[in-house]
């Protein structure tokens, strides 16, 4: 562990502007800064920098089809511990074999992601629930545990080579870091999740989907919110110029996202959208990648408008609730 | 109060007038849609200033059956709106009317929707629940103030708000009144608008969802407090509404036989506003 000073860090991601594209929480929600950026728990999430809402990826001109240039390396600065976590997270499905995602990968790839520690949770976090937790450094370049005027910083080489050494941490920074991660983990509600994937799927047609699922109105706010969800569509835009392929976020909840062109839909109703937004994080995520597609980051069930809370469709699912 | 609801919604079961009641129950955060479909479940309703949600916007999901309905005034306006237009069968709505106290936001602050609500009282019912409340009549002075603003900051303000939005359509689904088969930002053919978050497809987004709204939104403010990015939308429709009210001196959702002035004309009209 190593101690920097917080003027040094904030001056150097300031100047680090110049060569990066610098994403981090500010008003409120992460978003592209010239290396200002606020102590919050922001609501549009860090995958923002990584997958956002509308990019460009290629385009049609003079008869001639062209990439999307690569664009300068990103930093993510500031983000929670579960939205660095999250991003790892939207990589394993990115990461696919046959299918790889080059736009999502060229970025992560030469991208750095700095969180900081929560040392006050929320009411709605559950993230100890995944094995992970407000101290976690699973996806992060580096954390960092605010102290005093300095941060406390676990890293890697990549870090340090562009924010410096700083000194090595002191005994009492080590006892402070252990303690503070104990208090805030402490104060997290944990949700029992084993063997959640395969009670999951031996449910699949219990009639419980209806109940749960009743009050959903399938709106976009839980899964534009969520920080691994990373659906996306691609449509064709006519320019003056030629014709720009884009994409943009996409989500399971809405019902065009399934509807084929003959008009059928395999998931018409309220029921089939939520079952398939549970399942593919907490059953298909698992079986396939060996993870939950889920941080616990409590945004869905802070932002949904009819208070749907993911936490007590897991207990009643794992049989807990 | 909560007894009354709970009393009230006991002896519709028992008579058989509803075989499902929509209400509010108690939610992990705020109030949350409840649907109950025995009579023994009644005890889980609950009333307070949380209860931000129209429950209208469910009421399509049982056509058909006999439903019941935990009103406040606004959502009750929805209810007759959604008969208006031919979406429900008055006699298959059974209305438990709350005459509404006004609902808060998490900081104990009023709804803009409430503070100037002229119809607390649900204007149709099958039973009341409690004393009537007055309204308040004070026409819209919110939309006044934005009216005297110059083009320039109106435009300015608009934008702004829109800039906001992620078009997660959130609002659109909270509507009760947003119930189209297929909305005009998800045609492909013909494509009424881009995808994305250009500055002009968010306006142009902004700008049909409030004009589809006119002479039908009940003001219940149900879109704006559904927006997960505190988006201002309800300005909009409430400068609709108050334009239907002084061009066609309607107002939504009082009589289930009218229609709104969009879906009907009259040689009565006025037309100071076509060329
Ligand atoms: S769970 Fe909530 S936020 Fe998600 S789609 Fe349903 S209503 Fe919208
Ligand atoms: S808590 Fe909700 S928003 Fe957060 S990662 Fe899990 S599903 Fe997504
Ligand atoms: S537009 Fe908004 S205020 Fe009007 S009825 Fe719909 S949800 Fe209510
Ligand atoms: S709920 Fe808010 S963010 Fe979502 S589409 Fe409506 S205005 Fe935009």
């Amino acid at each position: 562990m190593r101690r920097i000073k917080k003027e040094a860090i904030e001056k150097k991601l300031k100047e680090l502007a110049k060569d990066y594209r610098i994403f981090a929480p500010m008003n409120g929600d992460v978003k592209e800064t010239g290396g200002e950026f606020e102590e919050c728990f922001p609501r549009l999430s860090g995958k923002c920098a990584f997958l956002p809402p509308e990019e460009e990826i290629l385009r049609y001109k003079d008869g001639k089809v062209e990439e999307t240039p690569e664009d300068k390396p990103i930093i993510l600065f500031g983000i929670r511990p579960c939205d660095a976590r999250a991003i790892s997270l939207i990589e394993l499905a990115m990461r696919d074999e046959k299918f790889p995602d080059v736009y999502f990968l060229r970025k992560k790839e030469k991208g750095i992601i700095i969180s900081i520690a929560c040392k006050e949770p929320g009411d709605t976090c559950f993230c100890t629930s995944f094995g992970h937790g407000p101290f976690s450094t699973q996806g992060s370049d580096a954390l960092l545990v605010e102290k005093d005027d300095y941060y406390l910083v676990l890293g890697n080489e990549k870090f340090f080579k562009l924010f410096g050494e700083g000194e090595e941490a002191r005994e009492e920074d080590k006892e402070y870091f252990e303690e503070a991660k104990k208090r805030a983990e402490e104060k997290i509600e944990k949700i029992p999740v084993d063997n959640l994937g395969e009670k999951l799927l031996s449910r699949i047609e219990d009639p419980v989907w209806e109940k749960i699922s009743r009050k959903c109105l399938n709106c976009g706010a839980c899964t534009f919110l969520c920080p691994t969800c990373y659906c996306f569509d691609i449509q064709d835009l006519e320019r003056s110029w030629g014709v720009s392929r884009r994409r943009y976020w996409d989500s399971c909840m809405f019902s065009i996202y399934t509807k084929e062109a003959s008009g059928h839909n395999p998931r018409p109703t309220h029921r089939e959208r939520v079952r398939n937004r549970i399942m593919h994080k907490f059953s298909y995520y698992p079986y396939l990648y060996g993870e939950f597609g889920c941080t616990g980051c409590g945004r869905c069930v802070v932002y949904c408008p009819v208070n749907f809370d993911i936490r007590e469709v897991l207990k009643i699912l794992g049989g807990s609730g | 109060m909560i007894e009354r609801i709970r009393e009230e919604a006991r002896k519709a079961f028992e008579e058989g007038k509803i075989e499902i009641l929509i209400g509010f129950g108690r939610g992990t955060l705020r109030a949350t849609p409840i649907f109950i479909e025995k009579k023994e479940d009644v005890d889980k309703l609950i009333w307070d200033d949380t209860c931000w949600i129209n429950l209208a916007t469910y009421l399509r999901r049982f056509r058909g059956k006999k439903t019941g309905i935990v009103a406040k005034g606004c959502d009750a306006r929805s209810v007759v709106a959604l008969i208006a237009e031919k979406q429900l069968k008055r006699e298959d709505v059974y209305i438990i009317g709350v005459p509404c106290q006004g609902m808060k936001n998490e900081k104990g602050e009023e709804f803009l929707s409430c503070r100037y609500c002229e119809y607390p009282t649900p204007p149709v019912y099958d039973v009341l629940v409690g004393e009537k409340r007055e309204g308040k009549k004070e026409n819209y002075p919110d939309v006044s103030e934005f009216e005297s603003m110059p083009p320039e900051k109106r435009w300015e303000f608009f934008s702004e708000e829109a800039k906001k939005c992620i078009r997660c359509y959130a609002c659109r689904e909270a509507c009760p009144m947003c119930y189209c088969e297929e909305c005009f930002v998800d045609s492909l053919d013909p494509r009424w608008l881009e995808p994305g978050l250009s500055l002009s497809s968010l306006q142009f987004w902004h700008l049909v969802r409030a004009y589809h709204q006119a002479g039908r939104c009940s003001d219940c403010g149900a879109c704006e407090r559904a927006c997960p990015m505190d988006v201002k939308i309800l300005y909009l429709t409430r400068k609709l509404n108050k334009e239907v009210r002084e061009l066609f001196g309607f107002v939504t959702g009082l009589d289930p036989e009218a229609l709104p002035p969009l879906g009907t004309y009259s040689t009565e009209d006025k037309e100071e506003f076509i060329l």
